[in-house]
């Protein structure tokens, strides 16, 4: 199981906003914000498939200017196999 | 994994986010180091973009199983964008190319070959061309992603060995006008200053330029500068296309396509008028420039201020159209010169353009008149797009024009110091410049070129009219070599198709944007056969020596024989590149060792002399007498700045007199729009790579066209219609998005879809700046209609 670490921003101010709607999302946590609008996010997923939905919805959420990615754990997934979605 | 290590590893990721942000969280090391329970940790640069992003990929039990930014990388400061950090599912990936292929006629199938039948076959052709044909019928196209190592030494055994500047790469398509424009402006190649002036300026002046989108962690930092400081920093954009990097706009400047040289000229007109310039830095360090047949006449502050008097705001706003005013002209232009400090930020839209040279010299203009440079947070910024465009190719002798070091192929005294420094004889390098790669692959099609080697690139999908000189690919006595990692629109064209490492699988250097040389360092084996590209030139060029029988091919790699493949030999490479080839250059990186880089968060930004001076990140400013170590060595009197660079004998920074033009092919009643193409946040170039990521094509599993809902309602075009856009070239037929992007007129299409319907350089026009010779990717006429609704469609990829 992917595990993301992620650094949301959005504008000062907006913290109270965003930080439910991500929260609404599965396998997000939020652990703490700066105070200048940067939020510390963690995010587990089934796949990294999954997960990349899931950093996708929190991007699209209202207030949300950027997703900065810092770590990312894929250990479970170092085999790769062929994707299903290609040809 | 236990639900104990997982909690472990959720705080790991939520500590390492943390510290981006200056935020404490109640966790301790203790916890930290259980999380990350790796093997080790193997720091290196990412390499899906030019900004050069510093990671750690962590590696257990021979595989890669995590990826962190590096928070102390003067680069990323810590972040990396998603692309980024899925690309890790590349190593290994099942569709790896592992096993040399080969094939004497392109319509047959491929066959496994072992290597040493492999590299016997690739020399007896080369040979073989050479001795029937003559040494310009050979020609090597490598790319803005090879390592520096592996361009430098292919360029060598190209150009010393088989005696010819047939050197070329994916770059000119990309960075060639910015190379123009910085050595035409400055004297001198590369950006002057570094991303750290992010922090430091008071305007952004992004034109011709997606970042949030082609360098999203850029972005990123413009953004956060932006926000922290949302009454002393002005972002202004310019671009016929509003793009997610308008969103941060405080004003966005939308023109019609191709008009931006009015625009420019105008606000220098402005900054003249308005007496915003900076007098004495214009009389201390420049001096006015007007291209006349083949020379440049120097000419005096009045006739400049004549020629640019014609550019009237009122005019240029008639011409640029849009939401241009003259009121905003004005604006802008007073803010670019009054701010504390100006960065300017670039990209294709300037220079993918039939007078890229001249756009960029009159971005440099402005900085130049205003002297916003030289100081903190005043830059004239060129993003590039390929995360060692500068660093293999610009620096290490990668295009035909160009030797190590920033050498002029035809300076008969550069050309000799090169031969002397790599022990061949004197008027071993031709002294004529090679063909430049629209050229080059149009002696392809002619037949003139027997023998191309491609490397880490794939021409068949990113050259513009692509049908046109795919044409001379498929021909059966052009002897194609690939070396590559995946499967690619060029690898069907090959004849002999040979599996390399991909990043972290083996040990280089990559120099991005803002002068930074980075190593990467070997983490994990390749996959079956794959090898480095400069264990591959090394062994084919002993079997080209034989075959030639030329002890002088031989002698290229004399150096390096017999190195152990993951270190020893391109660590040699680099040694004899960087000691021998950078000494006394302007791109000095002696001090950039492997041993030095390799204890660092980051990289060495050049001039570097010394490995001290090298430690502490090389040169944050050119020029700049007591930061930059050459400014001081080469200093001629006594002014703080020296402008040293090469190209300028007289050491003056040049303000070009160039008049507006528009693009090589303009609208008209048959092909009414203007297309235009770029890059989306998920994919990478030819897509060969991001294609295989399953999360980054399903966040964009084909190229779409977008439409200005103007055009559209005219059109009766809906969103999800499929649409044809067709141009003097060729024609492709993608999925509608209709939305205000675009400016009415225009149309966009990303260019990384690999499906021959939606290949957009099918349509793309192939004309190209007579400077840099770089194509005008970003204009084409073209004229579009509705082809049916929506239709069901399918991703794709090559594969064998």
């Amino acid at each position: 199981m992917p595990i993301g670490g992620l650094v949301v921003s959005c504008g000062k101010g907006w913290e109270d906003r965003v930080m439910p709607k991500i929260l609404e999302l599965p396998g997000v946590e939020v652990h703490g914000s700066n105070g200048k609008g940067d939020l510390v996010v963690v995010v587990e997923a089934e796949t990294s498939n999954l997960l990349e939905t899931v950093v996708e919805a929190i991007s699209r959420v209202d207030g949300v200017l950027t997703v900065g990615m810092t770590y990312l754990n894929f250990e479970d997934e170092s085999n790769p196999k062929r994707p299903a979605i290609l040809p | 994994m236990s639900l104990t290590r997982r909690e472990f590893i959720k705080k790991s990721a939520a500590l390492t986010a943390a510290s981006y942000v200056g935020l404490n969280l109640p966790l301790g090391e203790t916890e930290r180091a259980r999380g990350e329970e790796t093997e080790k940790w193997v720091r290196g640069t990412c390499r899906l973009c030019g900004v050069g992003c510093r990671l750690d990929l962590g590696v257990k039990n021979g595989k890669a199983v995590a990826l962190r930014g590096v928070a102390d990388s003067r680069t990323n400061l810590g972040y990396v964008c998603m692309k980024g950090m899925l690309f890790y599912k590349l190593i290994g990936h099942p569709d790896r190319l592992t096993k040399p292929l080969y094939r004497t006629k392109k319509d047959q199938p491929f066959k496994e070959i072992s290597w040493d039948q492999a590299l016997d076959i690739a020399a007896r052709e080369f040979a073989k061309a050479v001795k029937e044909h003559g040494n310009d019928s050979v020609a090597y196209y490598g790319s803005g992603q090879a390592q520096t190592e592996e361009t430098y030494l292919f360029q060598k055994i190209f150009r010393a060995g088989l005696q010819t500047n047939n050197v070329e790469g994916n770059p000119r398509l990309c960075m060639a006008s910015a190379v123009g424009g910085y050595v035409t402006s400055f004297g001198a190649d590369e950006p002057i200053g570094s991303y750290s002036n992010i922090e430091k300026t008071n305007c952004f002046f992004i034109i011709g330029s997606n970042m949030a989108e082609a360098h999203p962690v850029i972005f990123r930092r413009v953004m956060r500068r932006k926000l922290d400081h949302p009454k002393d920093v002005t972002v202004i954009n310019v671009d016929p296309r509003v793009s997610p990097t308008s969103r941060i706009a405080d004003i966005h400047l939308q023109f019609k396509p191709g008009t931006d040289l009015a625009l420019m000229n105008a606000m220098a007109n402005v900054i003249i008028e308005e007496k915003l310039f900076d007098e004495k830095f214009v009389s201390d360090y420049c001096v006015f420039k007007k291209q006349e047949e083949k020379e440049a006449k120097t000419v005096d502050f009045e006739a400049y201020k004549e020629f640019i008097s014609e550019y009237t705001p009122e005019k240029a706003a008639a011409i640029c159209g849009g939401n241009i005013t003259p009121d905003i002209i004005r604006q802008v232009s007073r803010t670019f010169a009054q701010s504390k400090g100006t960065v300017s930020m670039w990209c294709m839209g300037l220079n993918q353009r039939i007078r890229g040279v001249w756009a960029n010299n009159l971005v440099n203009n402005l900085h130049l008149l205003t002297g916003q440079i030289c100081r903190p947070g005043a830059d004239s910024l060129s993003l590039t797009g390929q995360p060692n465009a500068c660093g293999g190719v610009r620096e290490g002798g990668g295009l035909c024009h160009i030797l190590p070091g920033h050498r002029p192929v035809e300076n008969d005294k550069a050309r000799n110091q090169v031969e002397e420094l790599w022990g061949v004889p004197a008027g071993r390098i031709p002294p004529k410049p090679g063909l430049h790669t629209m050229a080059l692959f149009s002696a392809v099609n002619e037949g003139k070129i027997k023998a191309i080697w491609i490397n880490c690139t794939s021409p068949a999908q990113s050259l513009p009219n692509v049908d046109f000189y795919r044409k001379g690919m498929r021909r059966d006595d052009v002897f194609l070599v690939c070396t590559d990692v995946f499967p690619t629109k060029t690898t069907e064209l090959a004849n002999l198709v040979l599996p390399t490492a991909f990043h972290f699988e083996k040990t280089g250097v990559y120099g991005c944007t803002e002068r930074r040389s980075q190593l990467t360092p070997k983490a994990v084996d390749p996959p079956g056969e794959a090898k480095p590209e400069v264990w591959i030139a090394r062994e084919w060029t002993l079997r080209l020596a034989r075959e030639l029988k030329d002890p002088v091919i031989e002698k290229c790699i004399e150096p390096f024989k017999g190195l152990e493949e993951g270190w020893a030999l391109p660590k040699a490479v680099w040694d004899e590149y960087t000691q021998k080839l950078t000494k006394g250059r302007d791109n000095d990186l002696r001090g950039a060792t492997y041993e030095v880089m390799k204890g660092m968060a980051d990289g060495v930004q050049w001039p570097a002399p010394t490995e001290d001076f090298a430690r502490k990140g090389g040169t944050e400013i050119k020029f700049v007498r007591g930061i930059d170590p050459m400014a001081d060595s080469e200093a001629k009197d006594d002014k703080p700045f020296q402008f040293y660079g090469p190209a300028h004998a007289d050491r003056k920074l040049y303000v070009w007199l160039r008049p507006h033009a528009g693009a090589a092919e303009e609208p008209d009643a048959e092909y009414p729009f203007v297309l235009s193409t770029g890059r989306i946040i998920d994919h990478w170039h030819t897509s060969s790579m991001t294609g295989r990521i399953p999360e980054l094509m399903r966040a964009n599993p084909y190229a779409f066209i977008e439409v200005n809902p103007k055009d559209a309602a005219r059109l009766g075009i809906k969103p999800g219609d499929m649409v044809e856009v067709e141009s003097h070239r060729g024609k492709n037929v993608l999925p509608a998005k209709v939305y205000e992007g675009p400016i009415e007129g225009m149309v966009f299409v990303y260019w990384h879809d690999m499906d021959e319907d939606r290949m957009i350089n099918k349509v793309c026009k192939d004309a190209f700046d007579p400077i840099s010779k770089e194509p005008e990717f970003k204009i084409s006429a073209a004229r579009i209609r509705r082809v049916s609704g929506s239709v069901p469609l399918k991703p794709y990829i090559v594969s064998l």
